[in-house]
């Protein structure tokens, strides 16, 4: 299929178009929300006023606030704020580790280049989510157990990428020519190498971050992640599951935030992949 | 990309491959399954005895009984590696443990009462994925670059956009409590399943969708479709008997992601709807902090993971002998 541009499924480069703007734009807004909550709204929240328990929403709480009396706006947009951060974080813990643990496996290649691979493909086999959860449950939960666990997620995928790409530029011309010219192979790897994946490994990178903010929505769920005075999208999930009977509304908003910030970057990283799903 | 028409499998994993390379392949599989297998118990071991804050570390008493049973099974006054390989033998046999919260009850019990429940609607939630989300998936790569197409594109991409947990109560929410449609909770006749089964289908449907309409589209441009056009087939014989079969193989290498996936989601459906499945055990016991029980379920998860792994992966390996040659191997 190389050399013939096909695009499959999903209306196309044009509609690439679209949805990078449509992820952009998503995107943009809950970022912008997250980080101006405290201009657009006068409450804490972590601050409770009792005598303000579950009000409906009004001009003065957009939201309404939960059962103490905490503005439901400002808890949603500050739970968002901790959510993507952790993701953002999570993200490039894993660059950090996978991408020169490929480069070093791509840049010698053979025996170094199998052992490395192997104990990847050896790792892959281990069902990481509920390792994850064992080593929280033993940890215990908080930010540090989140990072620690999450930042060993995805790795594998980015050593994998990058080793490809590494060998595959190994014999490139542009490489041999900073051979000749006499650079080392960190600077070749850094300087020469690395702008010329930075495409394919945005895209993985984009598709990453839905990932952990799933994660750890997922885990803050379980009472494993994030821990209280902090809320995250999904601790916030959680005390909306067990309060849906009588005030819905801190169900279903945490619930939005956590979908919008999914679609913005699914719809981003299939914009960048150039539309439509890419062929397995 | 999978160019190979079905009516040539059988040469592939004929010549190409052999029954002697099939035997070697399954081999080193099996090698491979069995070492993940050990990697997850002794990690699991250590994890559990050198952690701080870990059960045999930690200060919390439990009751007389369970902590003398304790000792005794897993050889608390024994040097490690004593301990670790009666903890070894147990597993090996089968037996994972007893529970550290409730006396006189074994993880053995609890999977089997537990499982089935949890197998059922698993199995049906990834045969409603599969029954919609291959159709749909066909209908988008066939009519690509369509408006059904791109609506198909979008559906999907706000179907991945969904996680379980968010899903699973919202349903709940509108079904059951607002227009009292569907019972909320437990377990019991038909009419309970329908609302986990569709909040744990909806995320692989999507997956489904889009991995058929990628893999579609991409065999829909091979050449050997001209071919069998060309030689005066049918549309619909050319998309059902000869593209299609092609279509799927990305489908069977995810089988192994989607399990786990399902997986993960009866941790939250089983939870929400307050079914009596494992995955409603597995995290009624992080919250009890039953490591016994969170080991053990674990364990099995693990296995029946790198089982169907294992499984995926000698399949493809009978389906496209070019599977040998990568290192394959998903787990969750």
């Amino acid at each position: 299929m190389k050399g013939r541009s096909v695009h499959f499924g999903g209306g196309g480069p044009k509609a690439a178009r679209t949805y990078l703007f449509l992820g952009l734009f998503l995107i943009g807004l809950v970022t912008l929300l997250s980080l101006l909550w405290p201009f657009l709204s006068p409450y804490s929240p972590r601050e409770q006023a009792l005598d303000q328990g579950n009000l409906p929403p009004s001009l003065a709480h957009y939201w309404g606030t939960d059962a103490l009396g905490r503005d439901l706006f400002t808890r949603v947009l500050y739970g968002a704020r901790l959510s993507l951060g952790i993701a953002l974080g999570v993200v490039l813990i894993n660059l950090a580790l996978g991408l020169p643990y490929g480069a070093v496996a791509g840049w010698y290649g053979g025996r170094v280049d199998m052992y490395m691979m192997g104990l990847v493909d050896i790792l892959h086999g281990v069902p990481s989510l509920l390792y994850i959860i064992f080593f929280l449950v033993v940890l215990g939960p908080g930010l540090k157990g989140i990072f620690l666990t999450l930042g060993l997620a995805y790795w594998l995928d980015l050593a994998r990428q990058v080793r490809n790409q590494v060998l595959s530029f190994r014999e490139a011309e542009f490489v041999l020519a900073a051979r000749a010219l006499g650079l080392g192979p960190v600077s070749i790897l850094w300087r020469e190498m690395l702008p010329n994946m930075v495409d394919p490994l945005l895209v993985t990178l984009v598709f990453h971050i839905p990932q952990a903010v799933f994660l750890e929505a997922f885990l803050s769920y379980l009472g494993l992640g994030v821990t209280a005075p902090r809320a995250s999208l999904g601790t916030l999930l959680a005390e909306g599951v067990a309060n849906m009977r009588s005030a819905p509304r801190e169900l279903i908003f945490p619930a939005l935030l956590v979908f919008v910030i999914m679609l913005g970057f699914n719809f981003l990283g299939e914009g960048l992949r150039g539309g439509g799903p890419k062929a397995p | 990309m999978f160019f190979f028409p079905p009516w040539e499998w059988w040469t592939l994993s004929g010549p190409a491959l052999g029954t002697r390379g099939m035997l070697s392949y399954l081999l080193r599989r099996g090698a491979g399954a069995v070492l993940v297998l050990w990697l997850v118990v002794t990690i699991s071991f250590f994890l559990m005895h050198w952690l701080p804050g870990g059960p045999f570390t930690g200060e919390k008493r439990l009751p007389q009984a369970i902590e003398r049973n304790l000792a005794e099974r897993y050889r608390l006054g024994e040097p490690i590696l004593r301990q670790y390989g009666a903890f070894l033998a147990h597993v090996i046999r089968g037996d994972l443990g007893p529970s550290f919260r409730y006396q006189g009850r074994s993880v053995n019990q609890l999977l089997w009462e537990a499982f089935p429940v949890s197998a059922t609607v698993g199995i049906l939630a990834l045969s409603l994925a599969l029954w919609v989300g291959i159709p749909l998936g066909i209908r988008g790569a066939v009519g690509r670059g369509s408006a059904g197409d791109v609506f198909i594109f979008f559906l999907t991409g706000l179907g991945m956009s969904l996680p379980t947990f968010v899903l699973a109560p919202l349903l709940l929410y509108i079904f059951a409590l607002k227009l009292g449609w569907l019972p909320p909770a437990l377990w019991g006749g038909p009419a309970h399943l329908v609302l986990p089964v569709l909040s744990l289908a909806f995320f692989p449907t999507a997956l489904i969708t889009r991995l058929v309409q990628g893999s579609m589209a991409a065999v829909l441009a091979a050449d050997y479709l001209n071919l069998a056009r060309a030689k005066g087939l049918g549309e619909k014989m050319v998309l059902y008997r000869h593209a299609l079969p092609n279509a799927l193989v990305p489908v069977l290498a995810y089988l192994g992601p989607l399990t786990a996936g399902i997986l993960t989601g009866s941790f939250v459906v089983e939870g929400v709807f307050a079914l009596p499945g494992l995955g409603e055990y597995f995290v009624n016991s992080i919250y009890n902090r039953d490591y016994g029980v969170i080991m053990g379920i674990a364990l099995f998860y693990s296995a029946l993971l790198v089982a169907i792994n294992l499984a995926v992966d000698l399949a493809l390996a009978y389906l496209d002998p070019r599977f040998t040659l990568t290192g394959r191997g998903e787990g969750g």
